[in-house]
Protein backbone atom coordinates (compact mmCIF):
# COMPACT_ATOMS: atom_id res chain seq x y z
CA UNK A 1 0.00 0.00 0.00
CA UNK A 2 1.18 3.35 -0.70
CA UNK A 3 2.66 5.93 1.98
CA UNK A 4 1.07 9.22 2.54
CA UNK A 5 3.72 11.20 3.64
CA UNK A 6 5.10 14.78 3.43
CA UNK A 7 9.28 12.28 3.77
CA UNK A 8 10.03 9.49 1.04
CA UNK A 9 12.26 6.55 2.09
CA UNK A 10 15.91 6.61 0.65
CA UNK A 11 18.27 4.22 1.36
CA UNK A 12 20.08 7.16 3.48
CA UNK A 13 17.01 7.32 5.47
CA UNK A 14 16.16 3.60 5.43
CA UNK A 15 20.17 3.06 7.28
CA UNK A 16 19.26 5.69 9.61
CA UNK A 17 15.97 4.32 10.51
CA UNK A 18 17.56 0.71 11.33
CA UNK A 19 20.61 2.84 12.97
CA UNK A 20 18.31 4.95 15.08
CA UNK A 21 16.39 1.48 16.25
CA UNK A 22 19.06 -0.37 17.09
CA UNK A 23 20.48 2.67 19.17
CA UNK A 24 17.18 2.63 21.33
CA UNK A 25 17.01 -1.18 21.53
CA UNK A 26 20.46 -1.40 22.76
CA UNK A 27 19.34 1.20 25.54
CA UNK A 28 16.33 -0.27 26.66
CA UNK A 29 18.07 -3.31 27.04
CA UNK A 30 20.61 -2.02 29.47
CA UNK A 31 17.58 -0.23 31.32
CA UNK A 32 15.46 -3.48 31.55
CA UNK A 33 15.77 -4.11 35.34
CA UNK A 34 13.49 -3.68 37.99
CA UNK A 35 9.87 -2.56 37.53
CA UNK A 36 10.89 -2.07 34.02
CA UNK A 37 12.07 -5.52 32.93
CA UNK A 38 9.45 -5.77 30.64
CA UNK A 39 10.15 -2.61 28.28
CA UNK A 40 10.50 -2.78 24.35
CA UNK A 41 10.77 -0.67 21.66
CA UNK A 42 8.70 -0.49 19.00
CA UNK A 43 8.82 1.18 15.34
CA UNK A 44 5.38 2.78 14.67
CA UNK A 45 6.14 3.98 11.27
CA UNK A 46 7.31 6.97 9.64
CA UNK A 47 5.87 10.68 10.58
CA UNK A 48 3.41 12.31 8.27
CA UNK A 49 4.75 15.50 8.07
CA UNK A 50 8.54 14.83 7.76
CA UNK A 51 11.00 12.42 7.14
CA UNK A 52 12.12 10.13 10.07
CA UNK A 53 10.80 7.78 11.81
CA UNK A 54 8.46 7.33 15.18
CA UNK A 55 9.36 4.76 18.16
CA UNK A 56 8.00 3.83 21.06
CA UNK A 57 8.90 2.62 24.20
CA UNK A 58 6.53 0.50 26.40
CA UNK A 59 6.18 -0.92 29.48
CA UNK A 60 7.66 1.66 31.09
CA UNK A 61 6.52 1.89 34.61
CA UNK A 62 9.91 3.82 36.24
CA UNK A 63 11.10 7.04 34.44
CA UNK A 64 14.38 7.94 35.40
CA UNK A 65 16.78 11.41 34.39
CA UNK A 66 19.56 9.26 33.57
CA UNK A 67 17.17 6.82 31.03
CA UNK A 68 15.79 10.17 29.55
CA UNK A 69 19.19 11.94 28.88
CA UNK A 70 20.70 8.83 27.80
CA UNK A 71 17.54 8.90 25.07
CA UNK A 72 19.00 12.25 24.69
CA UNK A 73 22.07 11.06 24.11
CA UNK A 74 21.34 9.26 20.99
CA UNK A 75 19.29 11.72 19.45
CA UNK A 76 22.05 14.50 19.63
CA UNK A 77 23.64 12.71 16.32
CA UNK A 78 23.73 15.66 13.49
CA UNK A 79 21.64 13.48 10.98
CA UNK A 80 18.58 14.31 13.39
CA UNK A 81 16.88 17.94 12.57
CA UNK A 82 14.28 17.82 15.07
CA UNK A 83 12.25 15.78 18.02
CA UNK A 84 9.38 15.02 19.69
CA UNK A 85 9.09 13.48 22.79
CA UNK A 86 6.06 12.76 24.64
CA UNK A 87 4.98 10.28 27.89
CA UNK A 88 1.36 8.65 28.04
CA UNK A 89 0.83 7.90 31.44
CA UNK A 90 -2.28 5.77 30.53
CA UNK A 91 -0.17 3.50 28.71
CA UNK A 92 2.96 3.23 30.58
CA UNK A 93 4.93 4.86 26.91
CA UNK A 94 7.23 6.83 25.65
CA UNK A 95 6.72 8.05 21.97
CA UNK A 96 9.57 9.25 20.26
CA UNK A 97 9.10 11.19 16.57
CA UNK A 98 12.50 11.91 15.07
CA UNK A 99 12.92 13.87 12.32
CA UNK A 100 15.80 13.70 10.06
CA UNK A 101 17.76 16.89 8.48
CA UNK A 102 19.22 16.74 4.72
CA UNK A 103 21.40 19.54 4.52
CA UNK A 104 23.99 18.12 6.91
CA UNK A 105 25.23 15.48 4.67
CA UNK A 106 25.75 17.84 1.80
CA UNK A 107 27.30 20.14 4.70
CA UNK A 108 29.69 17.57 5.44
CA UNK A 109 31.30 16.87 2.53
CA UNK A 110 32.63 20.25 2.25
CA UNK A 111 33.90 20.02 5.76
CA UNK A 112 36.91 19.10 5.45
CA UNK A 113 38.19 21.18 1.96
CA UNK A 114 36.71 24.32 4.05
CA UNK A 115 38.84 23.63 7.11
CA UNK A 116 42.29 22.67 5.43
CA UNK A 117 42.43 25.06 3.14
CA UNK A 118 43.86 28.06 4.75
CA UNK A 119 46.35 25.88 5.59
CA UNK A 120 47.51 24.70 2.04
CA UNK A 121 47.47 27.89 1.05
CA UNK A 122 49.95 29.33 3.58
CA UNK A 123 53.63 29.61 1.94
CA UNK A 124 54.94 28.72 5.39
CA UNK A 125 53.44 25.11 5.23
CA UNK A 126 55.76 24.00 2.37
CA UNK A 127 59.01 25.64 3.70
CA UNK A 128 58.50 24.01 7.04
CA UNK A 129 58.19 20.62 4.63
CA UNK A 130 61.53 21.15 2.98
CA UNK A 131 63.00 22.58 6.15
CA UNK A 132 62.40 18.92 7.36
CA UNK A 133 63.11 17.29 4.26
CA UNK A 134 66.63 19.24 3.99
CA UNK A 135 67.70 21.23 6.85
CA UNK A 136 70.89 22.10 5.98
CA UNK A 137 70.01 23.07 2.25
CA UNK A 138 66.83 25.21 3.50
CA UNK A 139 68.56 26.56 6.07
CA UNK A 140 69.38 29.67 4.43
CA UNK A 141 66.08 31.49 5.34
CA UNK A 142 67.16 31.82 8.85
CA UNK B 1 -8.32 1.34 35.18
CA UNK B 2 -11.15 -0.76 37.05
CA UNK B 3 -12.18 -3.42 34.42
CA UNK B 4 -16.07 -4.12 34.51
CA UNK B 5 -17.26 -6.89 32.43
CA UNK B 6 -21.34 -6.05 30.62
CA UNK B 7 -23.27 -9.16 31.50
CA UNK B 8 -26.66 -9.39 29.09
CA UNK B 9 -29.44 -8.69 31.22
CA UNK B 10 -32.92 -8.56 29.70
CA UNK B 11 -34.44 -5.18 29.67
CA UNK B 12 -37.90 -5.67 31.37
CA UNK B 13 -35.93 -6.60 34.69
CA UNK B 14 -35.32 -3.80 36.62
CA UNK B 15 -30.96 -4.84 36.94
CA UNK B 16 -28.58 -2.59 36.58
CA UNK B 17 -25.20 -3.14 34.26
CA UNK B 18 -23.14 -1.65 37.05
CA UNK B 19 -22.79 -4.01 39.99
CA UNK B 20 -22.99 -2.54 43.28
CA UNK B 21 -19.51 -3.81 43.85
CA UNK B 22 -18.33 -1.93 41.27
CA UNK B 23 -15.71 0.97 41.43
CA UNK B 24 -18.13 3.01 39.13
CA UNK B 25 -20.55 2.60 42.24
CA UNK B 26 -18.69 5.01 44.48
CA UNK B 27 -19.65 7.66 41.95
CA UNK B 28 -22.91 9.82 41.40
CA UNK B 29 -26.47 8.26 40.57
CA UNK B 30 -26.38 10.71 37.62
CA UNK B 31 -22.99 9.85 36.69
CA UNK B 32 -23.50 6.48 37.08
CA UNK B 33 -27.10 6.45 34.92
CA UNK B 34 -24.61 8.39 32.31
CA UNK B 35 -22.53 5.44 32.11
CA UNK B 36 -25.34 2.65 31.98
CA UNK B 37 -26.76 4.23 29.25
CA UNK B 38 -23.80 4.44 27.30
CA UNK B 39 -22.69 0.77 28.78
CA UNK B 40 -26.10 -0.16 26.91
CA UNK B 41 -25.91 1.02 23.77
CA UNK B 42 -22.82 -0.29 23.10
CA UNK B 43 -24.00 -3.77 24.20
CA UNK B 44 -27.08 -3.45 21.92
CA UNK B 45 -24.33 -3.30 18.97
CA UNK B 46 -22.24 -5.36 20.51
CA UNK B 47 -22.67 -8.13 22.71
CA UNK B 48 -19.61 -8.93 23.80
CA UNK B 49 -18.11 -6.10 24.51
CA UNK B 50 -16.75 -5.51 28.26
CA UNK B 51 -15.84 -2.06 29.63
CA UNK B 52 -12.89 -0.70 31.60
CA UNK B 53 -13.17 3.05 33.51
CA UNK B 54 -11.26 5.85 34.92
CA UNK B 55 -12.40 8.53 37.31
CA UNK B 56 -11.18 11.45 37.14
CA UNK B 57 -11.75 14.76 38.71
CA UNK B 58 -13.38 16.44 35.86
CA UNK B 59 -14.44 13.62 33.64
CA UNK B 60 -14.90 9.62 33.36
CA UNK B 61 -12.62 7.51 30.99
CA UNK B 62 -14.81 4.66 29.71
CA UNK B 63 -12.78 1.85 27.65
CA UNK B 64 -14.75 -0.63 25.71
CA UNK B 65 -13.00 -3.59 24.38
CA UNK B 66 -13.65 -7.16 22.15
CA UNK B 67 -15.30 -4.93 19.57
CA UNK B 68 -15.04 -5.85 15.96
CA UNK B 69 -15.83 -3.13 13.96
CA UNK B 70 -17.66 0.13 14.28
CA UNK B 71 -19.44 2.19 11.70
CA UNK B 72 -19.88 6.07 11.90
CA UNK B 73 -23.78 5.43 12.50
CA UNK B 74 -23.32 3.40 15.53
CA UNK B 75 -21.09 5.93 16.82
CA UNK B 76 -23.65 8.82 16.54
CA UNK B 77 -26.30 7.03 17.62
CA UNK B 78 -23.93 6.54 21.03
CA UNK B 79 -22.80 10.22 20.97
CA UNK B 80 -26.47 11.39 20.98
CA UNK B 81 -27.35 8.88 23.96
CA UNK B 82 -25.97 11.44 26.38
CA UNK B 83 -25.11 15.28 26.12
CA UNK B 84 -22.37 14.35 28.77
CA UNK B 85 -20.07 12.79 25.77
CA UNK B 86 -17.30 15.12 25.37
CA UNK B 87 -15.43 12.81 23.06
CA UNK B 88 -15.18 9.54 21.25
CA UNK B 89 -12.02 8.41 20.05
CA UNK B 90 -11.30 4.75 18.38
CA UNK B 91 -7.75 3.44 19.43
CA UNK B 92 -6.75 0.92 16.59
CA UNK B 93 -3.81 0.01 18.40
CA UNK B 94 -4.91 -1.15 21.45
CA UNK B 95 -8.16 -2.62 19.95
CA UNK B 96 -10.93 -0.38 22.25
CA UNK B 97 -12.96 2.51 21.63
CA UNK B 98 -12.59 5.28 24.55
CA UNK B 99 -15.71 7.89 25.61
CA UNK B 100 -14.74 10.45 27.04
CA UNK B 101 -17.02 12.02 30.21
CA UNK B 102 -17.80 15.13 31.75
CA UNK B 103 -18.22 14.74 35.17
CA UNK B 104 -21.27 17.02 36.49
CA UNK B 105 -22.16 20.41 35.31
CA UNK B 106 -20.03 23.15 36.16
CA UNK B 107 -21.27 26.75 37.98
CA UNK B 108 -19.68 28.82 35.47
CA UNK B 109 -17.64 28.06 32.05
CA UNK B 110 -14.09 28.60 32.83
CA UNK B 111 -12.35 31.73 31.23
CA UNK B 112 -10.02 30.13 27.86
CA UNK B 113 -7.42 32.24 26.22
CA UNK B 114 -7.20 30.24 23.29
CA UNK B 115 -3.40 30.55 21.60
CA UNK B 116 -2.39 29.59 18.53
CA UNK B 117 0.86 27.20 18.63
CA UNK B 118 2.58 28.13 14.99
CA UNK B 119 3.87 24.53 15.48
CA UNK B 120 0.99 22.91 15.51
CA UNK B 121 -0.44 24.73 12.50
CA UNK B 122 -0.40 22.59 9.02
CA UNK B 123 1.54 24.44 5.93
CA UNK B 124 -1.16 23.90 3.13
CA UNK B 125 1.62 24.05 0.82
CA UNK B 126 3.17 21.44 2.08
CA UNK B 127 -0.01 19.60 1.99
CA UNK B 128 -1.32 19.92 -1.34
CA UNK B 129 2.21 19.39 -2.83
CA UNK B 130 1.79 15.90 -0.92
CA UNK B 131 -1.02 14.97 -2.33
CA UNK B 132 0.03 16.19 -6.00
CA UNK B 133 3.22 13.52 -5.00
CA UNK B 134 0.72 10.90 -3.88
CA UNK B 135 -1.45 10.98 -6.94
CA UNK B 136 1.55 11.49 -9.15
CA UNK B 137 2.97 8.01 -8.16
CA UNK B 138 -0.51 6.50 -7.91
CA UNK B 139 -1.81 7.55 -10.70
CA UNK B 140 -3.61 4.76 -12.29
CA UNK B 141 -5.78 3.92 -9.53
CA UNK B 142 -7.54 7.64 -10.01
CA UNK B 143 -9.44 8.90 -13.02
CA UNK B 144 -8.55 12.46 -14.32
CA UNK B 145 -11.88 13.93 -14.09
CA UNK B 146 -12.22 12.70 -10.35
CA UNK B 147 -9.04 14.03 -9.04
CA UNK B 148 -10.49 17.18 -7.33
CA UNK B 149 -12.90 14.56 -5.33
CA UNK B 150 -10.19 12.39 -4.22
CA UNK B 151 -7.80 15.53 -3.66
CA UNK B 152 -9.87 16.21 -1.07
CA UNK B 153 -10.85 13.13 0.83
CA UNK B 154 -6.80 13.03 1.04
CA UNK B 155 -6.30 15.97 2.43
CA UNK B 156 -8.60 15.08 4.59
CA UNK B 157 -6.83 11.80 5.75
CA UNK B 158 -3.22 13.60 5.64
CA UNK B 159 -5.19 16.27 8.70
CA UNK B 160 -6.10 13.30 10.58
CA UNK B 161 -2.67 11.87 10.62
CA UNK B 162 -0.81 15.09 10.70
CA UNK B 163 2.76 14.75 13.34
CA UNK B 164 1.88 11.42 14.03
CA UNK B 165 2.60 8.02 11.78
CA UNK B 166 2.18 8.14 7.88
CA UNK B 167 -0.89 5.64 7.25
CA UNK B 168 -1.01 3.75 4.10
CA UNK B 169 -3.89 4.56 1.88
CA UNK B 170 -5.08 2.21 -0.70
CA UNK B 171 -7.60 3.36 -2.90
CA UNK B 172 -9.35 1.06 -6.10
CA UNK B 173 -12.10 2.04 -8.36
CA UNK B 174 -14.70 -0.79 -8.00
CA UNK B 175 -17.37 -0.11 -10.38
CA UNK B 176 -18.95 3.14 -9.58
CA UNK B 177 -17.15 4.07 -6.48
CA UNK B 178 -13.68 4.18 -4.77
CA UNK B 179 -12.79 1.61 -2.52
CA UNK B 180 -10.93 3.38 0.55
CA UNK B 181 -8.65 1.61 2.36
CA UNK B 182 -6.19 3.14 5.10
CA UNK B 183 -3.79 1.33 7.48
CA UNK B 184 -1.74 2.82 10.07
CA UNK B 185 -4.10 5.12 11.94
CA UNK B 186 -2.94 4.84 15.40
CA UNK B 187 -6.16 6.76 17.15
CA UNK B 188 -9.15 8.43 15.36
CA UNK B 189 -11.77 10.56 16.96
CA UNK B 190 -15.28 10.71 16.02
CA UNK B 191 -14.84 14.44 15.21
CA UNK B 192 -12.18 13.75 12.44
CA UNK B 193 -14.67 10.77 10.95
CA UNK B 194 -17.11 13.45 11.15
CA UNK B 195 -14.92 15.71 9.04
CA UNK B 196 -14.61 13.75 6.34
CA UNK B 197 -18.08 12.76 5.81
CA UNK B 198 -18.91 16.61 5.87
CA UNK B 199 -17.18 16.66 2.46
CA UNK B 200 -20.36 15.51 0.96
CA UNK B 201 -23.02 12.85 0.24
CA UNK B 202 -20.30 11.22 -1.79
CA UNK B 203 -18.22 9.58 1.32
CA UNK B 204 -20.50 6.26 2.39
CA UNK B 205 -19.98 3.24 4.11
CA UNK B 206 -17.63 4.81 6.82
CA UNK B 207 -16.09 1.77 9.11
CA UNK B 208 -13.26 1.28 11.55
CA UNK B 209 -12.12 -2.14 11.49
CA UNK B 210 -10.39 -2.89 14.95
CA UNK B 211 -9.29 -6.47 14.06
CA UNK B 212 -7.26 -5.74 11.01
CA UNK B 213 -6.51 -1.81 12.02
CA UNK B 214 -8.31 -0.43 8.99
CA UNK B 215 -10.82 2.43 8.03
CA UNK B 216 -12.56 1.69 5.44
CA UNK B 217 -15.18 3.96 3.66
CA UNK B 218 -16.65 4.59 -0.45
CA UNK B 219 -16.75 7.18 -2.32
CA UNK B 220 -18.57 7.53 -5.04
CA UNK B 221 -17.72 9.37 -8.33
CA UNK B 222 -18.59 12.20 -9.30
CA UNK B 223 -20.53 11.44 -11.93
CA UNK B 224 -22.92 8.68 -10.40
CA UNK B 225 -22.89 10.89 -7.82
CA UNK B 226 -24.78 13.32 -9.47
CA UNK B 227 -26.90 11.36 -11.13
CA UNK B 228 -28.02 9.17 -8.08
CA UNK B 229 -28.30 11.75 -5.24
CA UNK B 230 -31.53 11.90 -3.66
CA UNK B 231 -31.44 15.18 -3.13
CA UNK B 232 -31.23 16.98 -6.39
CA UNK B 233 -32.14 20.07 -6.30
CA UNK B 234 -35.33 21.19 -8.34
CA UNK B 235 -36.86 23.50 -9.33
CA UNK B 236 -40.48 24.33 -7.09
CA UNK B 237 -43.30 25.33 -9.07
CA UNK B 238 -45.02 27.86 -6.41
Amino acid sequence: MPLLSVGSITASSKRLQQDTLANFTDVVAAFSYGENADMVVRKEGIPTNGNGIILSVHNVFQLNESMLSTFRGILSREEFKNYDCSIEFDNNSIVYTIYFGEEIKEKKSFCYNKQLTPYLTNPLLYIGILFIWNPQRYLFFL
Amino acid sequence: MESTALSVFPVNENKRVVSQFSAISGLEIEDRHVIETIAKRFQEIHKKSIFSSKTLPSRVLLKFFKIDQVSLASLRKINISTHRIKKISIDLVSKNVAVELKRGEPSKQPLTIKKRFPSLAIDTELLKQTITSFLKDNAKMVREEDKRLIRAVLECILRWTWNSVAPEVNCKLVGDNYNFSIKGIQTIALSQLESLCDLGDYVQELNVNLNRKMVHFLVLRTSSYIHDSQVKRRKINA
